[in-house]
């Protein structure tokens, strides 16, 4: 693959490399760094992109491995202020404030509950998910119970606030 | 599911982020395996070059006991080099395997940096004395008084033994601590994820 190539594939699917970064990389100098690492870790990783998954699954998988590999600093904004979250000013659409606690709630969490939920809401299946992360299905499948669980008492925490 | 709608919908919210992405050579690059990698070469490059120079001397200064004391350096060194070597080779196999799983990766990037950091400091403690030795008969001899004079003087050598056992505790913690400035968020933050992938 071309540079040309490969720079037009990584400039359709740089919304997942976004999304992601929205998600682990509050700081926006380290946001600029990881980006570049990112394409570059790509650049030099592209013969071992195989066709068996989308370009975009495998961009997907690079860019999480490259910031959770990368993480330096103690991110302050990890230990998420529910509380905070949950004193959004009232706006016209609920759901919106719904979305911006469930988003609130996803990027407060520790890395490795971040990463399982992000992916299983990005359509991994468990299978996928499990051999990224190196553990079994089973260890999986109860972590993301517990994530949803706690992700769910805190929406619908936040449900009987607003009534 | 409440949790997928919404997610999707918060995606949707958030709109298309739109840059043009370039690829560019990351020279300064703020991953910390990268920089310990980069240090290592460095480290490398320098001890070669002060190896050269210790060869040089040992013809420069034909003195039994400087020959003895910069031979056993200079073997000394080149054990050392030889490891980070191995340490280099081994960051580059980590630095390109990232398909692997990755927890099994934070582990050996773990485990890599804190066996090269502990591998720095001894090194750096290992070296002192008889650098210190090699140094002031270096210094000490000429004006008529040979180095293996020197070294059968009681005193000189208390002096320079002395000096050594001042500086090593001092130059060791003072190791501990740049690399604990350098990395120990990364290896903190390491450890956490790792910890946090145990089930209770």
């Amino acid at each position: 693959m071309d540079e040309k190539k490969f720079l037009q594939l990584i400039n359709t699917h740089q919304g997942t490399i976004f999304h992601l970064l929205g998600l682990y990389v509050p700081d926006s100098a380290d946001k600029d760094d990881l980006k570049q690492e990112i394409i570059l870790q790509a650049w030099k990783s592209k013969d071992k992109f195989r066709q068996e998954s989308s370009f975009n699954t495998w961009l997907y998988k690079l860019s999480l491995y490259t910031i959770l590999t990368s993480k330096r600093k103690q991110e302050k904004i990890q230990q998420v202020n529910i509380e905070a979250a949950e004193n959004l000013p009232t706006i016209e659409k609920p759901e919106q404030r719904k979305a911006d606690l469930l988003y609130a709630c996803i990027a407060g969490l520790d890395d490795v509950s971040k990463t399982i939920i992000t992916m299983h809401l990005d359509g991994f299946s468990n299978a996928e998910i499990a051999a990224f992360l190196g553990v079994s299905i089973n260890n999986l499948g109860v972590k993301l119970h517990r994530i949803k669980e706690k992700i769910t008492t805190h929406l619908k925490a936040s449900n009987h606030g607003d009534r | 599911m409440e949790i997928d709608d919404l997610w999707r919908d918060m995606k949707e919210d958030k709109g298309i982020h739109r840059e043009t992405l370039t690829l560019k050579k990351v020279n300064e690059s703020k991953n910390p395996i990268k920089i310990l990698r980069k240090n290592l070469l460095a480290n490398l490059v320098f001890g070669l070059v002060i190896s050269v120079v210790g060869i040089y001397l040992m013809f420069l200064f034909p003195a039994i006991s400087i020959q003895i004391s910069l031979g056993v350096l200079i073997l000394e060194s080149q054990y050392f080099h030889w490891q980070i070597y191995q340490r280099i080779r081994a960051f580059n196999q980590l630095l390109k395997n990232w398909d692997q799983p990755i927890l099994q990766t934070l582990q050996d990037q773990l485990t890599l940096t804190r066996k090269t950091l502990r591998m720095i400091e001894i090194r750096s403690m290992i070296f002192l004395p008889l650098a210190y030795l090699a140094g002031l008969l270096v210094g000490g001899s000429g004006d008529g008084v040979s180095a293996d004079e020197l070294i059968m003087n009681v005193p000189f050598l208390l002096k320079g033994m002395g000096l050594a056992l001042l500086t090593m505790p001092l130059i060791y913690f003072l190791m501990k601590w740049m690399h604990k400035k350098a990395f120990g968020d990364f290896i903190e933050q390491t450890e956490k994820i790792l910890k946090d992938m145990e089930i209770s």
